[in-house]
């Protein structure tokens, strides 16, 4: 009797624990926020060529080193368009109260093209932020002068190839205290040479002439750089990554072996993604595309996706992180599970996140803790590549609704009302921020020739979080690819510090972690990329600047 | 080279041979292809083709190189039969739509059976082979429209729910697609397909007993049937079970040698299991099996220009 007692309770526990989540809930915000920016991306209903398809991406990074975060929008043009009738990227000022003011020009940041993503970096570890903006065309780096004003020195520094870049990543792959970078591109495209819609059996779609492509055209080769302590940066060949041709869109780093350095992940449209596992020591830079052997570069099916954007998180709190790679509709965003020893398994279907994903065609996404449960959410913005379906054709039409999924903490997934953002749009990039401080993660959106939108996180909940600003020493000043593990409770989570990811966007690097309803102080240990181990003690409710102790790690 | 010869002997045999007389013709083509030699009907029909060079004529030799897996040409006979024919005809249609298909011309098939369905709306066959078509140029709604008709218009046919699944599966809809499929196997229990889709759609709804129940009914009606064995090694898999799904792997590989996701899962449970070299051996020929499949595409310039705001 007192154990079904004991049963009974421990139900009616789970039952009211179940019912106290609060409702992940989101409000549009972006104009209001004096977010006035329009986006120009090719053709508005119909493409002739892929390069009108990609879109454009976006950063949230702290330029004037005031500690809040300003968004960087990024734009692009229209076929035959040149700077006279083509819109600039633009940069806005984080005023505080949740309110933005452009400052493009004071800052020296306009600039007009095909622009495809934004990363940030302090390349010269001199707590500057820099900015690179990958683009079909010469890709571009703006050194950030320190007095709020930018200056283009992609020449200067090493990173103008006039490939079609889109993802990239800054992060110390040979951990020296300098950031590296990766690069991927796209399609080796030429309208000249690209068949138009319909010409080609690979230029229709359900009948409909549709712009040709990737399958058709010629995959480009992506690109490792490694930083020079004097601010350049050098082309490194002769690696994995760039050996081979992939439809390069997205890329990420993380310690996904979990052996202190960071590897690099690669979506891949309609080829393999990549995993180089970076084995880099005294000798250079080593990395091998294991990919295929960790089970991350197919589907369960051993089938080639058409991957977009990814994320990295450890979704299922087991220390390891995973993968979330979003594909094309009427195929399914795909989970990889990490299991231990390097080894992933797709397990999109029983994570629940597979079948509510057939209908759209995704690009960004990000693991996040959206109700500070302690479990990371997943989102994914959606929108189709072909102008021309709209009308039914489809299941779902060219602007597409986003998706919220609430971890179950089981291992699986719910897809929960996403509030705001079931408004189609035919969305692209996807930055996540705490962009008014206030202790939740924000998602801004970008769209395809319109106003980007900015979801302001309204989540109603007292579940308790913190947050980490890192500033390494011998690490990369930035902090990105320290780890850090929340110990004691009983949750452990481990997170780690990353910028770039999604889709062709940079997100809030601060570390953040939601607490449920643990209170009072916590440990947090925190592996920086030196190798040095810091533990600290901290408090909810706030975020904390952790410095990277200095002689710690290395020799 | 028995059978080619008893092939010759049934032609000379057969009544007309040597002569023009086209229903001798006709008849001896229909013989040689209720007889399954299909090449020897195509023979048959091609001097009926001469000697009477009408729709019926190349209908039926449209039909033998069908049935002879020579698509392209099939289409052709049968688009020359369409030409010819005075009134739209439910069989040639579908004949057409069917070669058209098979030749990876979705598009104009789709066309030929929309026209086919318009004449004929109850013709449950030629439903279904347009909702197929939708299917293979993954138009899953339009696939799911036409194969709910042809279910409504024919009940007792269990292509008509096999396909739906297919159509529902393709669209993320698995609650249908399960149901569909559990209707195909109910409607013909023999139908070991459907039975491999239904465990494979269950075992997506994280419904793993029902799903190895299904893989193994199909594996009774197909001993060996790789589709099978991949699904229940994955079932082994995901349950933490790398050995036996190793075997299960391994099995189906027994029976098809370059199974991709047989090679690929295969590789990935050998991982799991510490067999590194044996796993990277198997990959090895994953690589070999996806590489033979996969297509970049044709080079074009890298040279580049107008695009680029100038």
């Amino acid at each position: 009797m007192k154990a079904v007692s004991a049963m009974a309770g421990a139900l009616l526990a789970l039952a009211a624990a179940a019912s106290a989540q609060p409702e992940i809930r989101f409000t549009e915000v972006a104009e209001a926020s004096g977010l006035r920016f329009i986006n120009m991306y090719g053709g508005v209903r119909s493409k002739d060529f892929i390069l009108e398809t990609t879109g454009s991406g976006a950063a949230f990074f702290d330029y004037d080193g005031d500690a809040d975060l300003d968004l960087f929008l990024v734009n692009g043009s229209r076929l035959g368009y040149d700077a006279s009738r083509s819109l600039s990227n633009a940069l806005f000022r984080n005023e505080g109260g949740g309110r933005f003011r452009e400052v493009t020009g004071p800052a020296g940041l306009e600039s007009y093209g095909w622009g495809q993503g934004a990363f940030v970096v302090d390349h010269e570890n001199d707590g500057d932020l820099d900015l690179l903006v990958t683009r079909y065309g010469k890709n571009l780096f703006y050194r950030n002068r320190g007095d709020g004003t930018f200056e283009e020195a992609g020449a200067a520094v090493g990173l103008d190839d006039p490939q079609w870049g889109t993802g990239a990543a800054f992060g110390d792959l040979d951990r020296d205290g300098v950031s590296d970078l990766v690069v991927v591109n796209y399609v080796d495209f030429e309208v000249d040479e690209t068949p138009r819609p319909g010409e080609e059996p690979y230029c229709l779609f359900r009948g409909l002439p549709v712009m040709c492509g990737p399958n058709g055209l010629t995959p480009a080769p992506a690109l490792l750089y490694r930083g020079l302590s004097d601010g350049r940066f050098a082309r490194v060949e002769g690696q994995a990554i760039g050996a081979e041709r992939y439809f390069g869109l997205g890329v990420v780093l993380g310690d996904l072996d979990d052996d202190g350095d960071l590897d690099v992940y690669v979506a891949n449209d309609q080829t393999p993604n990549n995993l180089y596992r970076n084995d880099t020591g005294a000798r250079g830079f080593d990395f091998t595309d294991v990919g295929l052997s960790a089970g991350v570069a197919y589907n369960e099916d051993g089938r080639a996706q058409a991957g977009m954007g990814v994320d990295l998180g450890d979704y299922d709190n087991d220390g390891l992180l995973d993968i979330v790679v979003t594909n094309f509709s009427q195929d399914y965003n795909t989970i990889y599970r990490a299991v231990g020893g390097g080894w992933f398994l797709d397990e999109s279907f029983a994570a629940g996140v597979a079948e509510p994903s057939y209908p759209y065609l995704g690009w960004g996404t990000g693991f996040r803790d959206l109700d500070r449960d302690g479990w990371l959410d997943l989102v994914v913005l959606n929108g189709h590549v072909y102008p021309e379906v709209e009308g039914g054709i489809t299941e779902s039409d060219y602007a597409q609704r986003g998706l919220v999924f609430r971890n179950r903490t089981d291992g699986a997934f719910d897809e929960v009302p996403p509030t705001a953002l079931e408004v189609p749009r035919v969305y692209r990039g996807a930055a996540f921020a705490d962009y008014d401080d206030d202790g939740d993660t924000d998602l801004l959106a970008t769209v395809m020739n319109g106003p980007p939108a900015l979801f302001r996180n309204d989540t109603d909940t007292t579940a308790a979080w913190a947050g980490f600003r890192l500033v390494g020493r011998r690490s990369p000043r930035d902090g990105v690819g320290a780890r850090l593990e929340l110990t004691g409770g009983a949750l452990t989570q481990v997170r780690e510090a990353r910028a770039a990811g999604s889709y062709l966007a940079s997100s809030d690097p601060r570390v953040f972690f939601g607490l449920g309803d643990r209170d009072g102080p916590f440990g947090v240990r925190v592996r920086w990329l030196s190798g040095c181990e810091q533990e600290i003690e901290a408090a909810p409710g706030r975020y904390l600047l952790v410095v990277e102790p200095p002689g710690c790690g290395g020799s | 080279m028995i059978r080619s010869l008893t092939a010759a002997l049934l032609l000379l045999a057969a009544p007309g041979f040597g002569a023009q007389d086209p229903e001798a013709l006709l008849h001896s083509g229909q013989r040689w292809l209720d007889a399954g030699n299909a090449r020897a009907a195509v023979q048959s029909f091609r001097r009926l083709v001469d000697a009477v060079p009408d729709s019926r004529s190349h209908y039926y030799l449209g039909v033998a190189l069908l049935q002879d897996d020579r698509p392209e040409e099939a289409a052709a006979s049968l688009r020359r039969a369409e030409a010819l024919a005075e009134a739209p005809n439910p069989a040639l249609a579908l004949s057409l739509g069917t070669a058209l298909l098979r030749s990876g011309e979705a598009e104009a098939a789709v066309r030929v059976l929309e026209a086919g369905a318009k004449h004929f709306p109850r013709a449950a066959p030629i439903l279904i082979q347009l909702g197929y078509a939708h299917y293979t140029r993954l138009d899953g709604i339009s696939a799911r429209a036409v194969l709910r008709r042809a279910r409504e218009v024919a009940p007792n046919n269990a292509q008509a729910p096999f396909y739906l699944g297919l159509a529902e599966a393709a669209l993320g809809a698995l609650e249908p697609a399960s149901e569909a499929f559990g209707k195909a196997v109910i409607l013909d229990p023999r139908n070991f397909e459907a039975q491999v889709a239904l465990g494979r759609t269950l075992s997506q709804l994280g419904r793993p007993e029902e799903a190895r129940e299904a893989y193994r009914a199909a594996l009774a009606e197909a001993p060996g049937l790789p589709a099978a064995l991949v699904g229940l090694g994955r079932l082994e898999l995901e349950e933490g079970r790398p050995e036996a799904a190793v075997a299960s792997f391994e099995a189906a590989l027994a029976a098809d040698p370059g199974h991709r996701q047989a090679l690929y899962n295969l590789a990935a449970a050998l991982s799991l299991l510490g067999r590194t070299e044996e796993a990277a051996a198997v990959r090895r020929r994953f690589a070999e099996a996806a590489a033979a499949g996969d297509d970049p595409g044709r080079s074009l310039s890298r040279t580049r220009s107008k695009a680029r705001p100038r």
